[in-house]
């Protein structure tokens, strides 16, 4: 933009600057941690107290996890859920937000019936029967299809969609288009920028599936890579309270293995849906609907 | 299949909806066809199936075989399992050690493992979609376990384990456990009651610093409170502690029954009552009162987890710890050697107590069992061939035999080179090969004729900790074990309120520990715990004991 | 509903869109919406099937279920489990807890994202900002365990903050996380650390809609900064603000279990202890499924409670709502 800007412009953007980056650095801080404490042996963490500087880096961590066979399939396997699942997600959101803004007969009582779901869950028990009877079990499937709508994310989807004027769809209405069309030709064009949110929503959700696969898939090898994490990095302390004696002797052997895998397999399991963002980010640029909206 | 999927998809409809009338006859025909096939002699009537393919799929199977039928091993039977298991990576279920098992026993193993964090999770929902296999682990007995007994899901097995010499070799001190008004409803796993977790000593520092080990708690403070403060290590810094303690109290000072947290002291009425609110355990709580107000525990241990605790241990920061003798990984004991050469390890011996007795609070005596599913009461043959394939691997080997030259243990271990490697002469797992190895697969351990038998040391390699482990075998040889007899009897009101009371204990010894309470107010605290409902608790489970004739014992 | 005859083709499509009742028959208009529902429908499906139908299994509140019986032959309690939920006078001043620790979040952490997500709007680098965008929302990927793991290594009696103030200003070691006053400070700002950056995305979203021609235009009009801000970008994300703060108010009972339950320790457990953890002890931890269902309706009661009421409140002032 070449309009010329003034000081005290600058001086805020300066300071603005200022505040992001310091920002950046406290948020970035504990990747730091974890990625140093992974290429460290296990003799100098045991040794130190906070460790940022390992003094010699070692991949001993990482070769530990990929000589794991589960874990690079269970890779393949979250990869797979984590791109069908968010399309399907997408749509069905899409499609029944798009639905829940054309005043259809009767619209006030589903939009109750989403939010009502929103405040009133189900249990696990009554949920993995439906999923049977659905004949989702074992399938990676239930793993997509139970949780596919989030009324969280369908709610808020629906706002956005109100929020593109509505002379859009009239004028789409006057040159002859049907609902469908309208959704197609006027409202995913013009949401890129909530679909890709969403679909990075749905699409972390997906990528950290841990518990309805350990409950719908009785086959271990189709887990997820969260499962397999889990089972790296026991998280021994949620569970300290109901831990008896018995336990505790009998786990001695099956001790989480070193801090330092621990953190390597946490750094593992994050990098792909990180990669995800920087390709979605373009979409949140500005002045999307910039060409459709004139005025 | 088709069909199948509608039934299911119906009898979910009808467990979700409430339509009244499934349910109802489903109810009878179960009945109905356990009366008409039943030769059983004890069976509960109200022992019902839920599913209706279940019930069909029992009669077909009575109709064409005969009830009374000499087992035929002949006949390949389905047999399905589901079991909890800390192991990491999971089993494979169709891997190599559960061939050998369908060959050895002609039957089509269908193993499920879960592991143990969700276990308790996942159990319950195949319960409710009726889809429990013929064999169902479970960690231990809790309220589910005795709720699940008592409705009659599991099978009362009173009747056919005298046919199997390692199962019958099972202690009643152990069999009590998962009894439930006189029926056993379980097989469970050994696990030596000697070995749980013992308070370990800095032998190296007690040398260094001239101190002896200690043999009372005015001892123990001493020396705590010169590990923390007289540089024990030699190195010139201020850097130790004397002893690790963890949020919630994981381990404390206990030296002995007495001041345990399980059910040894008597009250003023002579009933039993629970350690954690015993004059003993005050005991204890004053102790760490004394070290936290001298340094000698962390500031911060109120709020650091127990692994933590450890590391700070392994890293040869603290004096006393807390590690067992059985069944443990080398890892941390090699890294206390690497950086500390000079450690040596010691168990403290128990302190004598004002009883004149003398020793640890014992494990139950076992870890994990097996129950079978009712609904299998129509079907000896398979019965019998779990209970065989389970006493299969529960008799015992003894420990100098466990290696290529015995067929039993080479098969039970999936051969020399798959699943197992001779190194020294003894016989080492290979890592991550669960899958190859049939003992993987029914998650049933040897049975030891006497704790000691099990040789924990005789496995080792690193001589470090093999020579921790056999100081402390050969000290807890001659020390005596409390059995404590709450974990023989079953109250729904410990089952129910015992945590919620407990955490309100732990909650004032802490505040004790660091000075916010005064230990004074011991008393008052304990009367809280009783008026809460632990004189319920307290009642309930003395008159359990009473009626069945059950008492702690020294062993 | 007034009775009127359309004169033409076009505006009966208008009507159609403004979807004001013609008073056509049912069936006349379910057939002019066709398309309409035909995208509602499989969503509408999907609510029913795999929500509504399991929640009818939300009567196990009032049984003591058992899996083994299945839900018709469970023993009947009634309200037993929500008796339980109040039997203890602690649960007063935990709920008050909960109510308190809901406030304080909605005043300090809800707020965070849109001022990070507006800062991040003003960076004219596109290149740094992505960047920074990047990098903030990073901690939503660790979990509770790993964070609350991290923060106590700094905050320890000997941790690296207590050094540093000790250094700095020459005080003596503050213990953070053992002293009362400070658990629930630290309960937000560990919230913000954690998913600030993350709440940025709908934020950035919404504000990608923004026409770019209304800045170029305030600015023509030498509008500063601050005005741009307050009256086009502002305005732009006010409906989403609104609809998540409604949203946020529906669960003023539920304070993030695994975060807290980490965090509580007995010297906090008197202003930290919250409903989520209060009910853990209480029996949950025994897979108690009947007795969690029943915490599970009473906050979703109160929650409704809030949401109808509040929805009904943002209507009067002419805004959207939820429903």
């Amino acid at each position: 933009m070449p309009i010329k800007r003034s000081l005290s412009d600058r001086i805020t953007d300066g300071i603005n600057l200022f505040l992001l980056l310091l920002l950046s650095l406290v948020m970035l801080f504990p990747f730091y941690y974890i990625t140093a404490v992974s290429f460290s042996s296990f003799q100098e963490f045991m040794n130190t107290d906070l460790l940022l500087f390992p003094k010699r880096w070692v991949l001993d961590a990482y070769r530990f996890i990929f000589e794991s066979k589960e874990f690079i399939r269970s890779i393949g396997v979250t990869v797979f859920i984590t791109i069908v699942g968010s399309i399907v997600s997408l749509l069905l959101t899409s499609t029944m937000a798009f639905a829940l803004i054309r005043k259809l007969w009767g619209q006030r009582f589903y939009l109750f019936l989403v939010l009502f779901t929103f405040i009133f869950g189900a249990g696990m028990i009554p949920t993995y029967l439906v999923v049977k009877a659905t004949g989702l079990i074992d399938s990676y499937w239930s793993l997509i299809i139970p949780d596919a709508i989030s009324a969280f994310n369908l709610i808020v989807m629906r706002q956005f969609f109100l929020s593109i004027p509505e002379e859009l769809h009239e004028a789409a209405v006057i040159d002859g288009a049907n609902d469908l069309q309208i959704y197609t030709r006027v409202i995913l064009p013009l949401s890129k920028p909530a679909l890709a949110a969403f679909g990075l929503f749905y699409a972390v959700g997906q990528w950290n599936t841990y518990f309805t696969a350990i409950l719908y898939l009785n086959d271990p090898t189709k887990w997820t890579v969260q499962v397999i994490l889990r089972q790296i990095v026991i998280l021994d302390d949620t569970t300290n309270t109901l831990a008896s004696a018995a336990r505790e002797a009998a786990r001695s052997a099956h001790l989480p293995p070193p801090e330092t895998i621990q953190m390597a397999a946490i750094i593992l399991a994050t990098i792909p849906i990180l990669i995800v963002y920087p390709f979605l980010q373009k979409h949140f640029a500005k002045g999307v609907m910039l060409g459709s909206v004139k005025g | 299949m088709k069909t199948k999927q509608i039934v299911t998809l119906l009898a979910a409809v009808c467990l979700v909806t409430g339509l009244a009338g499934c349910g109802g006859s489903n109810n009878n025909t179960g009945n109905n066809t356990a009366n008409s096939n039943s030769t059983q002699t004890t069976t509960d009537s109200s022992n019902t199936s839920t599913n209706t393919t279940d019930t069909a799929a029992n009669t077909a199977t009575n109709n064409t075989t005969d009830n009374q039928a000499t087992t035929t091993p002949d006949k390949k039977l389905e047999i399905s399992s589901i079991q909890g298991t800390w192991a990491s990576p999971l089993p494979d279920p169709n891997g190599n050690g559960a061939k050998m098992i369908n060959d050895k026993f002609n039957v089509d193993l269908k193993s499920q493992f879960v592991p143990y964090d969700e276990y308790a999770n996942k159990l319950p929902v195949v319960m409710a979609a009726g889809d429990l296999p013929d064999m169902i682990g479970m960690e231990g007995v809790d309220a589910n376990f005795v709720k699940w007994a008592k409705q009659g899901a599991f099978l009362p097995l009173n009747d056919y384990i005298d046919k199997y010499d390692a199962i019958k070799s099972i202690p009643k001190s152990v069999w009590d456990a998962v009894t439930v008004d006189g029926k056993i409803y379980a097989i469970p796993n050994y696990f030596p009651a000697k070995y749980g977790k013992k308070p370990i000593i800095r032998k190296d520092w007690l040398d260094n610093l001239g101190l002896s080990m200690p043999t009372t708690y005015d001892e123990l403070k001493k020396v705590a409170i010169a590990f923390a403060k007289n540089d024990p290590d030699k190195n010139g810094k201020n850097d130790t502690l004397g002893l690790g303690l963890a949020k919630s109290i994981v381990y404390g000072a206990w030296m002995g029954a007495e001041w345990d947290s399980g059910w040894y002291n008597k009250n003023d009425k002579g009933q039993l009552i629970p350690g954690n609110i015993s004059e003993g355990f005050k005991k204890q709580v004053t102790l760490l009162r004394d070290l936290y107000k001298e340094g000698a525990i962390s500031k911060d241990w109120a709020v650091t987890k127990s692994a933590d605790a450890r590391k700070d241990f392994f890293a040869g920061k603290t004096g006393i710890y807390y590690e067992q003798p059985y069944d443990i990984s080398e890892t941390r004991f090699k890294q206390l050697k690497e950086t500390n050469p000079t450690a040596e390890l010691a168990v403290i011996p128990p302190f004598t107590q004002d009883d004149g007795q003398q020793g640890f609070i014992g494990l139950p005596g076992y870890y994990e069992l097996h129950s079978l599913n009712a609904n299998l009461k129509d079907d000896p043959d398979k019965i019998n061939r779990i209970l065989e394939m389970i006493n299969y691997f529960m008799t015992f080997i003894p420990v100098d035999q466990r290696n290529d030259q015995n067929p039993e243990f080479d098969w039970q271990h999936g051969g020399v080179g798959k699943g197992y490697n001779m190194e020294n002469g003894v016989a080492l797992d290979i890592d991550g090969a669960f899958s190859e190895m049939p003992e993987t697969y029914l998650g049933v351990r040897y049975w030891a004729p006497t704790d000691e038998d099990t040789q924990p040391a005789m496995v080792l390699q690193d001589p470090f900790t093999k020579s921790f482990v056999q100081s402390a075998v050969d000290l807890l040889k001659n020390t005596k074990t409390y059995l404590d007899p709450v974990n023989r009897v079953h109250s729904d009101l410990l089952y129910a309120k015992v945590s919620e009371l407990d955490q309100a204990v732990s909650e004032h010894t802490t505040k004790m520990i660091v000075g916010q309470e005064s230990v004074d107010d011991w008393d008052k605290m304990v009367q809280e715990y009783l008026s809460k409902g632990g004189q319920d608790i307290i009642d309930q489970v003395n008159q359990l004991l009473t009626d069945s004739g059950i008492q702690g014992e020294w062993k | 509903m007034a009775v009127t005859t359309p004169t033409s083709v076009e505006a009966s499509k208008t009507a159609n869109i403004k979807a004001k009742s013609q008073g056509r028959s049912l069936a006349t208009r379910l057939y002019r919406e066709r398309y309409g529902f035909l995208l509602l429908i499989p969503g509408l499906v999907y609510f029913i099937w795999f929500r509504y139908v399991p929640m009818l299994g939300n009567i196990i509140a009032f049984e003591d279920y058992s899996p083994f019986r299945g839900f018709l032959h469970s023993d009947w309690v009634g309200f037993k489990h929500f008796a339980r939920i109040f039997e203890d006078a602690e649960v007063i001043r935990v709920i008050g807890n909960t109510l308190w620790l809901s406030f304080l979040q909605i005043v300090f952490a809800f707020p965070i994202p849109i001022v990070l997500a507006l800062m991040l709007n003003e960076v004219r680098n596109q290149r740094l900002k992505r960047l920074i965008q990047s990098v903030v929302y990073l901690p939503h990927f660790l979990s509770w365990v790993v964070v609350i793991g991290i923060v106590t290594i700094f905050l320890k009696t000997e941790g690296i903050v207590n050094k540093g103030l000790g250094l700095a200003f020459g005080m003596d070691s503050i213990q953070f996380l053992q002293q009362p006053g400070w658990f629930m400070p630290l309960i937000v700002l560990e919230v913000i650390w954690k998913e600030a950056g993350w709440g940025t995305i709908i934020f950035l979203a919404a504000l990608a809609g923004v026409n770019p021609t209304l800045y170029e235009a305030a600015i023509v009009d030498g509008a500063s900064r601050w005005r741009q801000i307050w009256h086009i970008t502002l305005p732009a994300i006010r409906g989403t603000i609104i609809i998540l703060l409604i949203l946020r108010l529906g669960s003023v009972l539920d304070s993030g279990f695994t975060q807290i339950f980490l965090m509580l320790n007995p010297f906090t457990m008197d202003v930290g202890n919250v409903l989520d953890t209060f009910v853990y002890f209480k029996g949950i931890q025994q897979s108690d499924f009947s007795f969690g269902t029943a915490v599970g309706l009473f906050k979703g009661v109160v929650g409704l409670v809030l949401i109808v009421g509040v929805n009904r409140f943002a209507k009067k002032f002419g805004e959207e709502g939820v429903f």
